[in-house]
């Protein structure tokens, strides 16, 4: 969106945002973040226990003291920034406009916001009283839908004098980076006058670990800012504007996202929260899924008889040409596991080859032992010729390799001689299409 | 019965280990139970099943050699004379007295004296020169008749599927 396409024949859609690209979608996205990520772990967790005790305390200061309190903002700006949180506040407070409005960057933002200038914030869910006041929630009925919500915000502005009304008209959480999710008209239809607030968080190099994620749980996020040393989040106040007089609510709405969008030096995206959410539920069906491949890989049916492992090692021996069946057989009696033995031919623990078909190669001198010539008839065109009439050569082992009288030999013979015999075939058969290609 | 059945499963099994014929192999599936035996046939030259290695199965009665054995490939071949199930329709591995389909020459049917080998060796013979005068699998046989081009090209995606080829890409 911010790059503006190369040459005037640029097509428009290549420049086009994708609703995915709004949100972080891994929480470390490059490797150096990642490394580092696994060598803090235990750093990490112990700040996060030493915090989660922190946090309960903060938790019932935050609920004892009295919401306008200024001795309550100090006392939690203080502890927030023990607890990793650090709020940043640049630009004034204008007490004239009641509702304020603010992108939304993380779980904590009407947190940090709070901290600064006391405010309600509209709960959407239903959840008990107890909890919702322990929040700073109020109910304004946004689940009985928007005229309610509408309605109880100006009930709630005519009666509470002081406190502002704080709204994140995007509805979800992005990352602040590319553009905004276009904003839900409510709070603007509550109050004519709204003071814009624009939200920054970022986390110092190398603990770049993105702060929300698409479809994020919120006690992950929370996770990550007691675990990680600090995070700032940075709330800047803009000018209060006006809604003017020949101007609609979405005209207004507009506007101020604009405003918004342009302190953060973004764009507003044309896409509504309905497509964000559509956007978080098709990522979680997408790694469902590839959670249930990987566990079905995983479960692969344990092979029981010889007839499974046989069919399993020339459904192997299909992705894998260049292993000799033998060893795969082999390799399948050991692990019994489709699965393992995939892994065991891709690291390289089967060394045996068949790469070209020949036997000599072979390390096992037993497939020596096993090598059962070609078919060599010579068909005579006599039809319903009987059997017996029909002239054979018999195989004649060399005399060292003589098969033992041991009956109960022969059967691993009979295994060996088979792979021996697909494998050889199936170098005869591509032979035999190179050579027409030839022709 | 099944003494004397046994005595001789076991030297026909010792014949076929230590002389094994050119292109087949076949062996008991368990060494438990003499009776079930899976056997591998190599397609002959010159045929459009050369190189196919294709499996088979084996049941024998308890009262062999007196009755012959069933054989029953289990890759789904498609030719005139196996059933579309896999069983195998031979002569050979008829008994004299039955005859279902009125075409075969007692000479030809199963007596004591034949064996293993000479069924298999008969089968191979079967794939190489189909008989459709009395067909076990009549769309094969009809393929067979009428259209050859078709008939090599589903016995060429039967080998590579034996062979553990990928579908031919034709």
């Amino acid at each position: 969106m911010t790059e503006a396409p190369t040459s005037s024949g640029a097509p428009v859609m290549s420049s086009e945002l994708k609703i995915e690209d709004l949100f972080h979608q891994k929480r470390n996205e490059d490797s150096i973040t990642k490394i580092f990520s696994a060598i803090y772990a235990p750093v990490g967790i112990i700040i996060f226990l030493f915090r989660c005790f922190l946090g309960f305390h903060t938790f019932l200061v935050a609920c004892l003291l009295r919401k306008s309190g200024v001795f309550r903002m100090h006392a939690l700006r203080t502890m927030c920034s023990i607890l990793g949180i650090v709020v940043e506040k640049r630009g004034e407070r204008d007490e004239s406009a009641r509702v304020l409005c603010a992108n939304h960057v993380s779980i904590l933002d009407h947190l940090a916001i709070d901290i600064l200038t006391p405010c309600l914030l509209p709960s959407v869910w239903d959840i008990p009283s107890i909890i919702r006041w322990c929040f700073g929630y109020v109910d304004l009925g946004a689940t009985r839908g928007r005229d309610h919500l509408v309605n109880g915000a100006k009930k709630l502005l005519a009666k509470e004098t002081e406190m502002p009304i704080l709204a994140f008209p995007e509805g979800i959480i992005t990352s602040g980076e590319k553009a905004l999710i276009k904003f839900n008209t409510w709070a603007f239809e509550v109050s004519p006058v709204v003071q814009p607030v624009s939200v920054r968080v970022w986390r110092p190099y190398p603990w770049k670990v993105a702060v929300s994620v698409l479809g994020a749980t919120w006690w992950t996020d929370l996770f990550y800012f007691f675990a990680l040393p600090f995070t700032v989040i940075s709330v800047e106040y803009l000018p209060k504007m006006e809604k003017k007089e020949e101007e609609s609510l979405d005209e207004f709405t507009a506007r101020v996202a604009e405003t918004l969008a342009s302190n953060l030096k973004i764009s507003v995206s044309k896409f509504g929260i309905s497509d964000a959410s559509e956007a978080a539920k098709r990522l979680r069906t997408d790694q469902e899924r590839a959670r249930k491949v990987v566990n079905k890989e995983k479960t692969s049916p344990r092979l029981q008889d010889a007839r499974q492992m046989d069919e399993c090692a020339m459904r192997i021996k299909q992705s894998f040409p260049t292993f000799h069946l033998s060893a795969i057989r082999q390799d399948l009696e050991k692990t019994r596991s489709q699965t393992a033995t995939v892994n065991n031919l891709k690291t390289g623990k089967i060394t045996v080859s068949a790469a070209d078909g020949q036997v000599g190669k072979l390390k096992n001198p037993f497939f020596l032992l096993a090598g059962v010539p070609l078919a060599r008839f010579s068909w005579q065109k006599r039809a319903k010729s009987p059997p017996a009439s029909l002239e054979f050569k018999f195989f004649e082992f060399p005399p060292i390799f003589q098969v033992t009288l041991d009956a109960s030999s022969w059967r691993g013979v009979f295994d060996n001689r088979k792979w021996q015999m697909i494998e050889t075939n199936r170098q005869k058969y591509m032979d035999r299409g190179v050579e027409e290609d030839d022709n | 019965m099944a003494g004397y059945a046994l005595k001789r499963l076991m030297t026909e099994y010792k014949e076929l280990t230590t002389r094994p014929p050119e292109g087949i192999i076949a062996a008991p599936i368990d060494e438990d139970n003499f009776f079930e035996w899976e056997c591998l046939i190599t397609g002959p030259e010159e045929t459009c099943f050369a190189n196919g290695v294709f499996p088979a199965r084996i049941t024998f009665p308890q009262d062999y050699p007196l009755s012959p054995p069933k054989m029953r490939f289990t890759c789904g071949i498609f030719h005139p004379n196996i059933y579309p199930d896999g069983r195998v329709c031979i002569s050979i591995l008829h008994a004299p007295g039955d005859d279902p389909t009125g075409y075969e020459s007692s000479n030809e049917r199963w007596s004591p004296v034949q064996s293993i080998e000479k069924i298999l060796l008969s089968v191979v013979s079967m794939l190489a020169e189909p008989n459709d005068e009395s067909p076990a699998n009549v769309n094969a046989a009809k393929m067979w008749r009428e259209d050859r081009a078709q008939f090599e090209k589903t016995a060429d995606a039967l080998v590579r599927k034996t062979l553990c080829l990928p579908a031919s890409e034709v």
